[in-house]
């Protein structure tokens, strides 16, 4: 009788948990079962209605082709590239943030995550608009020390750096709060006594900063890149992944593939291959950075 | 010479933060010049007030900034009540079902649109309720009951379990202790969570790009979309375009940003932009 009322009472219990069971797997599961499913079959624009099931082909004719490998070396040049500056500018910001001296750090705090509550495709469409060739801000900066315009967004080299920067500039200040955030939780105690045993700066970041802070580096480098491996809006608005597809990544081709092409089920596929080599990375990271020892 | 120092930290954060802002002040004195003041005077000098543009852009945009609303806020209403009360089923169950249920919702917050954004418009067909608002509604719900639930579990995690226990001892029923002690208690995190998922949902661009076709249905993120881009682009109504559509979470955010601040510093680096 007991058991019984206790069995009903974990019943119950799980009725709360009803709603977020229902998305996660009729809603959520089931449209990342079907990519997986429609990636094997011949699925697209031109066979809606009759499409078969015709085995690894896709993935075959993925591997097999450049365009591919094209894209993995963006999307690794992409994430790496913007992440370490935004880690660096991220962190630095918020050690200078967090010195005893600031005066008024909350409204430095504060202007700083205003553009986080903004639209990142609004953000982005005016940083279209500043890497304009003709009426750019950026080209009419360069030119007051003389250097001439430059074609951003045409050149390969030149469209990462913009993108690259325009990245920093959507991104460091979550990287900065997080970081200051965990800088505030180590106790003033321990600077205090470091200063008393006759410790200097440089001496107090590497023995007490650098170790407390590790496990949130490593954390938010491993949420960044995730992230940041995804990140559909400043390639798919400012260069579109021109020119051609030399600053194309998986996350913009799929949706191209898909939505402006009609290839579903090779849209499919490369959203398949790029959600596990993302994962096998992420969990490399999480194993290197021996972050799941600190969480677990 | 301490003092020095201090000035020197003060100003180059000063310098960084003026910095950071130029393209939203750009925006801002941009979308009040003519079209041809637009293009032909610098783009950091305010020259004239036009207020006319704007207004004509507002006229313009009103209907997205309804569709809009008539999307957000029920999906705010719905995924914050009911992920507070799957964040209320995970704290009381401690059970490998239930952790693996959670380990399965903050996945799932990692999984990118992108990836579901075929099979999700297959279903809406399906449904018939592709290019609808009831659509709409349903794939941000998908999307934003996971985070509503890992958000409040984290703030619901920090409560004391003692209130809880005593609340059944004295003969609570499971949903008055939800109600009348957890809900009160985590109130702060539960208006981290609705202002979080608020500004989330209403800058979202991606899921009504695949699931609305009609320009009547579209939501302000798309209905900008007709000021901003392609060819002729009219500058000051770009600007103009872009102010009106930041404008509700800008609002939100001067207001309420804490709150904001809250939720994206819990949920960690899983944010969707």
């Amino acid at each position: 009788m007991d058991s019984l009322q206790n069995l009903n009472r974990v019943l119950i219990q799980y009725l709360y948990l009803l709603p977020i069971i229902a998305v996660a797997l009729f809603l959520f599961l089931y449209p990342v079962a079907y990519a997986v499913y429609i990636s094997f079959t011949n699925f697209n624009l031109y066979h809606l209605f009759t499409y078969a099931f015709i085995g690894l082909k896709v993935y075959e004719q993925i591997l097999t082709s450049g365009t591919f490998y094209t894209l993995l070396l963006n999307t690794v040049i992409w994430t790496v590239g913007s992440l370490v500056p935004m880690v660096v500018v991220g962190f630095i910001l918020a050690l200078v943030l967090n010195q005893r001296d600031i005066k008024g750090r909350n409204v430095f705090f504060t202007l700083l995550l205003v553009p986080w509550a903004f639209p990142a495709y609004i953000s982005l469409v005016i940083w279209s608009g500043m890497w304009n060739y003709e009426y750019g801000i950026v080209n009419k900066f360069l030119g007051l020390f003389g250097i001439p315009p430059i074609n951003w967004l045409t050149y390969t080299n030149t469209a990462w750096a913009a993108l690259i920067l325009t990245n920093l500039w959507l991104s460091f200040p979550y990287y900065t709060s997080v970081f200051l955030s965990s800088l505030q939780s180590i106790p003033s105690e321990l600077y205090d006594i470091a200063t008393v045993d006759g410790a200097s700066a440089w001496q107090k970041f590497r023995s007490i900063t650098l170790p407390l802070m590790r496990s949130a580096i490593a954390f938010v480098s491993v949420g960044g890149f995730v992230f940041t491996w995804n990140n559909f809006y400043p390639i798919y608005i400012l260069t579109g992944g021109g020119p051609g597809i030399s600053t194309d990544i998986l996350v913009v081709y799929t949706y191209q593939e898909a939505f402006s092409y009609g290839y579903y089920n090779i849209a499919a596929a490369y959203s398949v291959i790029s959600t596990i080599i993302l994962a096998i990375m992420a969990i490399m990271m999480l194993r290197i950075g021996k972050v799941l020892e600190v969480i677990t | 010479m301490v003092n020095a120092k201090s000035v020197i930290h003060q100003v180059v954060l000063a310098i960084i933060i003026a910095v950071w802002l130029i393209p939203l002040y750009a925006m801002v004195i941009n979308s009040f010049k003519s079209n041809l003041a637009a293009q032909t005077t610098p783009v950091l000098l305010p020259s004239g007030f036009l207020a006319s543009n704007i207004v004509t852009v507002a006229q313009g945009l009103v209907y997205g900034l309804i569709n809009s609303a008539i999307v957000v806020l029920p999906v705010v209403a719905i995924s914050t009540f009911l992920g507070a009360l799957a964040a209320f089923g995970f704290y009381r169950l401690r059970h490998w079902l239930s952790d693996f249920l959670f380990t399965l919702v903050a996945i799932g917050t990692f999984i990118p649109y992108e990836v579901a954004a075929v099979p999700l418009v297959k279903i809406m067909v399906a449904l018939g309720l592709f290019n609808t608002y009831g659509g709409l509604i349903l794939a941000y719900l998908i999307f934003f009951i996971p985070t509503g639930a890992l958000l409040m579990s984290i703030f619901i995690s920090v409560i004391p379990k003692d209130y809880i226990e005593m609340a059944y001892i004295d003969g609570a029923s499971d949903f008055t202790v939800f109600l009348r002690i957890l809900l009160p208690l985590a109130m702060p995190g539960v208006i981290a969570t609705a202002i979080y998922i608020l500004i989330m949902a209403w800058n979202n661009f991606f899921i009504p790009l695949v699931l609305v076709e009609s320009p009547s249905l579209r939501p302000i993120a798309l209905a900008v979309q007709k000021y901003i881009g392609g060819y002729g682009v009219l500058y000051n109504e770009t600007y103009a375009g872009s102010l009106i559509a930041a404008i509700v979470p800008l609002v939100i955010f001067v207001l309420l940003g804490r709150y904001f601040v809250r939720g994206l510093l819990a949920l960690g680096a899983g944010a969707k932009g």
